[in-house]
């Protein structure tokens, strides 16, 4: 029995069989398309949610201020969309108020030596002594914080009903981050762009949605030159070619990194961003800190709308991992995995 | 009547994979009936329904985990599924105006009366060691030891002073300690626990000992009263209250000493402390004309020099301030005080 020479199937004589022959049956590669960010949110509902948070939080003497923060984080990632459908929030309060006792713990123990040391030794040495400490410890509490509030703010999102979630351990980035932190002090700042390129590595690497991951694979020495530029103008520039190296250096990292095999296409210009800062400035400036919400809008619109991915996301096969999908319970959520970094601690 | 609709299409998430699926949603009495294209159902009871958004589309979130999701495109699905209203913009202006108001009206008095009030509670109960050491701090900051006069001639002169007023004062849990600091300003401080410095602007402004002591009388009377402290944890508390406004907590990890720059007495403050120490002065027998007398010549003094002279700096009310104890002093011949000495003594 012959068989037609592309696919197998059987045929009354050798040859292409007419399936093979006409191009649909083919599947086609799929082909890439563009994925949007946006953010669709609006000032005035944000503006309600401060205003009530305030409010309820002097009438509570502060506990408010989490569930209020609450609010805004779920009504900032339901008005996030990324090709047409929303992000969620399902953190709460409490979870909040729980992790601001834990950072307050710390504070208070590294507040207190700073005053044992100035009252015990004499102001004098004793400020150096306690100033030393403070900052050191602040300096090692930084990369858990961060950990800690990836892991919790990824494990309460969720797009299309799968949660995100931080894999990363506290651990690997501890060793990262203070190896970073003295090469870029020795350095007098020059290893900061590679410093700072390992953090997006060990960030996006350990960052799932459901079973896709996103990726990073920059080169970690890309921006040095660039870097050292913009420190070199910073005094002619008044500090300007800082903010430009901040969206250089935005538009790297974005550009080599990649979500669930569609990679991002930033497009952030310093002379849009300065644009983006400096009216945002007079908004809030003119309008005695009322237009806040709108600024903060005008800054995620900019953030978002400039940030679309290009590729093929195969939404079909992505899957909730079981792992994820418990994790997010207060029970097993350890002690490092608090949200301190939002509620300014000092950090 | 209108009949109420009971099904609505729908995009459904499983929670289990991102694909969207299509589904046609039935409103039942207890929860919302899932029916997907494969005639498979999925059962959403009332109680773990959450809202995430009331615009267009309207979603729905089942809480728990994974988290199930349902947009639903057309008006009316919350009414008819009894979960509130789909919402209008169209009153938020006038909340956000009227929450403002109040906002505003809660601020000022906060501001106005607890913030004092706690101030006062918490002064009350300060030990008194604590406070020595926090002002032997702000006194060592705002007149470091090393631009301090060491003249003995005039700190002799200065502890006098201070010991007569000392013994009128009357019961208090300060010892005082008087600094001068090598500074042309025309100022003094009283910082808490009974530290006074004074500049050598002031003394070299002073034409008889009897205008030195009526600063200095002045000074101790805030502390005795324990205004220092109370304006600092008034300024703590108005820190606080910045800081809690602007939702930066690391405001409040400051430095103390430095504090006391930013820190006012308040107008009462002041004028309590003008008519206890004229009283003062008048009860150790010392020229109560004199006390008049040099605050009048500071406030001419501060409101031609530029800077932030911040004794005596505000005009209206220190006119009001040297008119009320102009009232009080009765003239009488004075005592003696510091005889046979050149003055001022720098």
């Amino acid at each position: 029995m012959p068989y037609c020479t592309q696919c197998g199937s059987e045929m009354a004589e050798a040859a292409i069989c007419p399936s093979c022959q006409s191009p649909e049956p083919v599947p086609a590669p799929p082909s890439s398309s563009r994925y949007e960010l946006k953010f669709v949110g609006s000032g005035a509902p944000m503006l309600w949610i401060y205003l009530v948070t305030f409010l309820l939080s002097i009438l509570t003497l502060g506990i408010y201020y989490f569930w209020g923060r609450t609010r805004i984080r779920r009504y900032i990632l339901s008005m996030t969309e990324l090709d047409g459908e929303r992000f969620a929030w399902h953190g709460t309060g409490g979870e909040l108020l729980i992790g601001w006792l834990k950072a307050l713990v710390v504070l208070a123990i590294l507040i207190g030596q700073y005053l044992l040391f100035m009252l015990g030794l004499g102001t004098a040495t004793g400020e150096v002594m306690g100033t030393i400490i403070l900052y050191a410890g602040f300096m090692m509490l930084m990369p858990v914080a961060l950990v800690g509030a990836w892991r919790y703010r990824f494990s309460r999102t969720s797009y299309r009903g799968l949660r995100f979630a931080f894999r990363g351990r506290v651990m690997p980035f501890f060793k990262l981050y203070v190896a970073g932190s003295l090469l870029t002090i020795i350095t007098f700042g020059i290893y900061f762009p590679v410093f700072a390129s390992k953090i997006q590595r060990f960030f996006c690497r350990h960052t799932f949605y459901g079973t896709a991951r996103f990726d990073y694979d920059g080169k970690d020495s890309a921006l040095v030159g660039p870097w050292l530029l913009a420190l070199l103008l910073f005094i002619p520039t008044l500090g300007l070619s800082l903010l430009w190296f901040t969206m250089r250096q935005a538009n790297y990292q974005w550009s080599y990194s990649s979500f669930a095999g569609a990679r991002f296409r930033p497009s952030y210009t310093f002379s849009s961003y300065f644009f983006l800062i400096f009216t945002n400035l007079l908004l809030v400036v003119f309008t005695l800190g009322i237009g806040y919400p709108w600024a903060e809008v005008r800054g995620l619109r900019y953030m978002c709308s400039r940030l679309p991915l290009e590729g093929v996301i195969d939404f079909a096969s992505i899957q909730q991992r079981a792992a994820d999908a418990t994790a997010t319970g207060e029970e097993m959520s350890d002690m490092f995995d608090a949200d301190a970094m939002d509620i300014g601690l000092g950090f | 009547m209108s009949v109420t609709r009971l099904q609505y299409p729908a995009g459904f998430f499983d929670g289990v994979s991102a694909q969207r699926q299509q589904v046609e949603v039935t409103i039942a009495a207890a929860g919302l009936l899932i029916t997907k294209p494969d005639a498979s159902t999925v059962w959403w009871p009332s109680e773990e329904i959450e809202v995430t958004d009331r615009g267009q589309p309207v979603r729905l979130c089942r809480k728990g985990r994974p988290p199930q999701e349902l947009i639903i495109n057309e008006a009316g699905f919350l009414e008819a599924a009894r979960l509130g209203r789909e919402s209008g913009e169209s009153s938020l202006a006038a909340k956000i105006v009227a929450l403002l108001a109040i906002l505003v009206a809660l601020v000022w008095s906060l501001y106005q009366f607890v913030l004092p009030a706690i101030g006062e509670r918490i002064a009350a109960s300060v030990p008194v060691e604590l406070e020595e050491r926090f002002g032997r701090a702000v006194a060592d900051r705002f007149a470091p030891p090393d631009s301090r006069i060491e003249d003995p001639r005039a700190q002799e002169a200065v502890e006098e002073i201070g010991r007569l007023l000392r013994a009128e004062l009357g019961r208090t849990r300060y010892q005082f300690r008087f600094y001068i600091a090598d500074d042309p300003m025309v100022n003094a401080f009283a910082a808490p626990g009974g530290h006074v410095v004074i500049f050598r602007g002031l003394i070299k402004m002073t034409r008889s000992p009897h205008e030195l002591a009526a600063v200095m009388a002045h000074e101790m009377q805030h502390v005795r009263m324990r205004h220092v402290t109370r304006a600092l944890l008034r300024t703590l508390g108005i820190r606080a209250l910045m800081s809690f406004i602007a939702g930066d907590t690391s405001g409040l990890v400051f430095d103390v000493a430095a504090l006391a720059g930013d820190m006012h007495f308040r107008r009462n403050d002041e004028e309590h402390a003008d008519r206890e120490a004229m009283r003062l002065i008048q009860r150790a027998g010392f020229d109560d004309r004199a006390m008049v007398k040099i605050y009048r010549r500071m406030a001419r003094e501060t409101a031609d020099a530029p800077g932030p002279l911040q004794y005596l700096s505000t005009h209206p009310e220190m006119e009001s301030r040297v008119e009320t104890i102009e009232k009080m002093a009765r003239g009488g011949a004075p005592r003696a005080l510091l005889p046979g000495r050149k003055w001022p003594p720098l």
